[in-house]
């Protein structure tokens, strides 16, 4: 197993709302789609992720509806609503420039630039 | 728009915390199972796949929990937020709604805030002199304790009545007599001052439950004749007086130039129990009634207040009183009659029983002013309704359901209502004050009227069940069936019948409610007339009094006393548009009088059958008969020569006369009073008219008039027990109060020690008296009038609309050879049918209405068919000039233009 890193506060909405952007997944879905692109290095309980998904559902970011899976089960399916993508384009942006900025510094070579 | 965020758009019904949880679960079952799948593919076994499933999950048992917890919460919060904003939206809705038709919306403000604004200043009334509770401990087990006999169904205690009464501890658990006066404030560096005082026992504020808020009550030994002299200060007369000052405990004032050592102070609300309305006391002494003494038992004057014992009812403690007066009278058979008991009265009757009649009158005038504005109201709103027929039509169309509808106009005309409450408590706020100007002598508990929390709280009700209530009817035209013809219609014309009959019965509602108020403002005001045109026994016009009280330190004799008055007198005549003066013990209509029991010379003693002759006993000096042109009906009045040393003499009252002289001339004969202050025999040397004393509706008392000059014979003039403190009255050729400058000059010029109280004309002391009945009359006269404003406008506005609608019909009518007066007739008669209606309605309403107001009459039966006929009168005529526009507009209509709108 990879060395799990903790997850910044905020960061795990982001995150699903991202996985969410291309189209309504459910849980499961969202949970591997994490997985597959952290290599698993991300410190998520599953149920932390539904903590988020409720949260955001009633903030009104994500909306959520009954549907069928491929091997016709019933699952809950979510997706972006509208809100929900301005926060993602939003905190994403904010996110990045907070990466870029901590990483620049961190990989400073020098004391003084 | 993702179809998944249909819900909040469209607001679909929202799940239950309990479907919440239920989703949740079965998301979870579906997640670990998915989960545990995806294991399996990777190569896990079956058990291992859902070990993985799980651990990755997290501890499975709470997190569940938690989340079933989080899930059943945010649909929770999400409904609530749901149901604001739907709110938000039928308020927006609302308010854009009243921002198109401003005028609709000032029509109905207007008529609420009229409505609203009556109804809470009158609720204000009710609940600070009827709701609020009276300042002290246990009230309901208080009672008042009175004596009667016939004509006096309420009367005072005698010294001896009190111990008697007293000592059924079986009965009272505590007794305390008191009785009010007047002192003069000295001696502490301020104005001299005239205020009213409390005599009370020292049990007194044990009896009632009353703390003093600094220092203490009376002690036993002050309550003994010559204890120590102590009082106790009311609040707000510490404060005004000594400026709220602490260090007055144990200080000295002097009363009367006596000194006095202040023990306590009362809280600003403590009343005696007699004195809730009108003038109160400011200072309490003891009432030092000495041990019992049986040669006062005749004479009565007290007033007492009880505590009935644990476990004791009123009419248990009635019956056990009727007991004790029945072994009372077999012990003293003589001073007694038959007809003699005494009475409890409960604390709140007491207080209350008087007023709540005209209040529950007004209370009841007022909802049919608030009804009659619900009504306007309704029909503002169906009219609204349907000239937005189309826009409702339109967006029921469009999906909006009949609930959603009918929230959006139950919001308006919520909110509408809630404006209109605003409104009437402003205007409320107004009256209220108004009402604490008006100087209610009569009116208990003015002080505890205020519109506060409770009075809001009420409006708040009364406006939301308003709102609701005319906000029904347009929400009853809102089947969808109607619906549909709105759009179909386009303009409605006839399709609107049951409308229209909806009109109608608002319209004939209307001129019901405003019969009953009308009638009940046409009684009032005919009683009134007839309770002010009652002679009082006197004239008083032109007639100036006030009260003037000579120290004791200066005026130490009765001598002394005699020739101040005799001296201040003679001046006041002497003042240029003084006509005559005189003085007397009481003013009348000012206060009560207590009586004097006395024998006949040569009448056989009594028998058990009879009471001892009593009178109320009035003290006064020459010149006063004239000054009040109070006739004399036999021999003469009172004169300055009546002056000790001459014949002792009395003039009795007309019904003095009457009672105790029935068939013999009383001039001449001679009475003496009981006990020993005055135990000589007078000659009745006159009859005096007889003078409503206690009341312009009440019967006049027997009474009897001592000369100051003689009076009382037999205490040495030393001990200055002639009467100290007397009303000057004085008749004036001009404007009495006018007078007023020069005689306070006068009075201060003779002895600046002297203070001059409660100056006033006699006129208004009567018109005082009768406060209570001119606020009913005029507040009454008032809904009177607004319901029939209201009614008018009502009719007016249904008719305009009813010949709005049938322009087309009237065009018809007109081409087809109908003049202008056939369809004036036609007009005026349809619309004439509900008022009629309404009237009859409210004609026998009123009949069975009015009769709650029967002990508020005075001399007119509450069928007064002259009352009746005036208000229908004015009920028609208000009706025909509403109709009269539309009925001559309808009468102009142009066929061709009426016909091409079609």
């Amino acid at each position: 197993m990879p060395a799990n890193l903790p997850l910044v506060k905020g960061t795990l909405d982001i995150l699903i709302l991202k996985s969410l952007s291309w189209g309504s997944l459910h849980g499961v879905e969202i949970t591997t789609w994490l997985e597959d692109r952290t290599g698993g290095s991300l410190a998520v309980e599953d149920s932390a992720l539904y903590h988020a998904l409720h949260r955001m559902e009633e903030r009104g970011l994500v909306a959520a509806e009954w549907g069928l899976t491929e091997n016709n089960r019933r699952a809950r399916y979510y997706s972006v609503t509208a809100a929900g993508r301005r926060f993602l384009t939003a905190e994403s942006a904010q996110f990045l420039k907070y990466a870029a900025t901590v990483s620049s510094v961190l990989q400073a070579r020098t004391r003084f630039a | 728009m993702s179809p998944r965020s249909f819900r909040p758009v469209f607001h679909l019904p929202a799940f239950t915390s309990r479907r919440a949880r239920d989703e949740m679960d079965e998301e979870l079952r579906f997640h670990l199972e998915t989960r545990a799948e995806l294991f399996r593919q990777r190569g896990y076994s079956a058990e291992e796949a859902m070990r993985e499933a799980l651990r990755r999950f997290g501890a499975v048992d709470p997190a569940t929990r938690r989340l079933e917890h989080s899930a059943a919460h945010k649909e929770k919060r999400m409904r609530i937020r749901h149901h604001l904003r739907v709110l938000r939206q039928d308020v927006h809705y609302a308010l854009r709604g009243i921002r198109r038709a401003p005028g609709f919306a000032a029509a109905v403000l207007v008529t609420l805030a009229l409505g609203l604004g009556a109804n809470t200043a009158i609720f204000s009334v009710v609940r600070g002199v009827l709701l609020r509770p009276l300042p002290y401990a246990d009230p309901a087990h208080l009672v008042v304790v009175w004596n009667h006999w016939t004509g006096w169904p309420r009367t005072w205690l005698s010294q001896p009545e009190v111990y008697d009464y007293a000592r059924d501890t079986h009965t009272f658990a505590g007794f305390a007599a008191f009785t009010t006066g007047a002192l003069n404030v000295t001696g502490d560096g301020g104005n001299a001052e005239r205020v009213n005082v409390g005599y009370m026992q020292a049990s007194l504020l044990d009896v009632t439950g009353v703390h003093p808020i600094m220092g203490r009550g009376f002690t036993a030994s002050e309550d003994q004749p010559n204890g120590p002299r102590a009082v106790l200060l009311l609040q707000d007369f510490w404060k005004r007086r000594y400026g709220g000052d602490r260090s007055i405990i144990g200080r000295t004032i002097r009363l009367d130039d006596q000194p006095y050592t202040v023990v306590g102070i009362l809280p600003s609300d403590f009343r005696l129990p007699l004195e809730f309305a009108g003038a109160h006391a400011q200072l309490f002494v003891p009432l030092q009634l000495g041990p019992p003494n049986e040669s006062q038992r005749g004479s009565h004057g007290y007033n007492a207040v009880a505590r009935l014992a644990p476990g004791m009812t009123l009419s248990g403690a009635q019956r056990r009183l009727d007991a004790l007066v029945t072994r009372i009278k077999a012990q003293h058979e003589n001073q007694y009659g038959p007809e003699f008991g005494a009475t409890l009265v409960s604390m709140a009757e007491q207080v209350r029983g008087d007023v709540r009649p005209v209040l529950y009158v007004l209370l009841g005038a007022v909802s049919f002013v608030l009804l009659i504005a619900c009504a306007n109201v309704a029909s503002l709103f169906l009219a609204r309704t349907e000239s937005r027929a189309r826009e409702l039509a339109v967006r029921a169309a469009l999906g909006a359901g009949r609930g959603r509808l009918a929230t959006q106009l139950l919001t308006e005309s919520i909110l509408l209502a809630l404006c209109g409450g605003v409104l009437g408590v402003l205007l409320a706020i107004w009256a209220v004050h108004g009402l604490a100007a008006m100087d209610l002598a009569n009116l208990p508990r003015l002080d505890a009227i205020s519109i506060d929390g409770g009075v809001l709280a009420y409006t708040a009700g009364v406006a939301l069940i308003t709102g609701v209530v005319f906000g029904l009817g347009p929400i009853m035209q809102l089947s969808d069936q109607a619906a549909n013809e709105m759009l179909k219609q386009g303009r409605g014309n006839t399709g609107a019948r049951s409308r229209m009959r909806l009109r109608h019965v608002l319209v004939a509602l209307e001129l019901t409610l405003a019969m009953v108020a009308l009638t009940g403002a046409a009684l009032m005001t005919r009683s009134f007339a007839r309770l002010v045109s009652v002679p009082p026994g006197f004239a008083s016009d032109h007639v100036l009094t006030m009260r003037l009280s000579p120290p004791a330190a200066k005026y130490a004799t009765s001598s002394s006393v005699r020739a101040f008055y005799a001296q201040l007198l003679a001046q006041v005549r002497a003042l240029p548009g003084v006509e005559r003066a005189g003085a007397i013990s009481a003013i009348p209509l000012t206060t009560t009088i207590g009586d004097w029991s006395f024998t006949i010379d040569g009448a056989p003693k009594q028998g058990s059958d009879a009471r001892t002759p009593a009178a109320d006993w009035l003290v006064v000096t020459g010149g006063y008969f004239d000054a009040l042109h109070l006739p004399i009906l036999r021999g003469r009045g009172i004169t300055a020569a009546d002056r000790l040393g001459s014949e002792p003499v009395v003039v009795i009252s007309e019904a003095t006369a009457q009672r105790y002289f029935k068939h013999t001339n009383p001039v001449g004969q001679r009475i003496k009073l009981g006990g020993s202050a005055d135990s000589v025999f007078r000659t009745i040397v006159g009859v005096a008219g007889d003078v409503r004393f206690d009341g312009l509706d009440k019967a006049p008392r027997p009474t009897m008039y001592l000369p100051l000059g003689q009076f009382p014979a037999t205490v040495p003039d030393s001990a200055g027990a002639a009467a100290r403190s007397l009303g000057l009255v004085i008749r004036t050729q001009r404007d009495p109060a006018a007078m007023t400058a020069s005689v306070r000059t006068l009075v201060r010029r003779f002895d600046a020690d002297v203070p001059v109280a409660q100056v006033r004309t006699l006129d208004d002391i009567v018109g005082r008296s009768v406060s209570t009945p001119r606020l009913a009359m005029y507040v009454l006269v008032a809904f009177g009038v607004l319901a029939l404003t209201l009614a008018a406008v009502g009719v007016y506005a249904v008719m305009s609309y009813v010949v709005a609608q049938r322009t087309g019909e009237i065009g018809v009518r007109v081409a087809l050879g109908a003049r202008a007066e056939d369809v004036m007739r036609l007009v005026i008669w349809q619309s004439m049918r509900p008022v009629l209606l309404g009237l009859a309605v409210g004609t026998l309403i009123a009949v069975a209405g009015t009769r709650a107001m029967t002990s508020l009459l005075y001399s007119v039966k509450a069928t007064d068919p002259v009352s009746f006929i005036v208000a229908i009168a004015a009920l028609v005529a208000v009706a025909l000039a509403a109709t009269w526009r539309p009925a001559r507009r309808a009468a102009r209509v142009d066929p061709i233009e009426a016909l091409r709108v079609e």
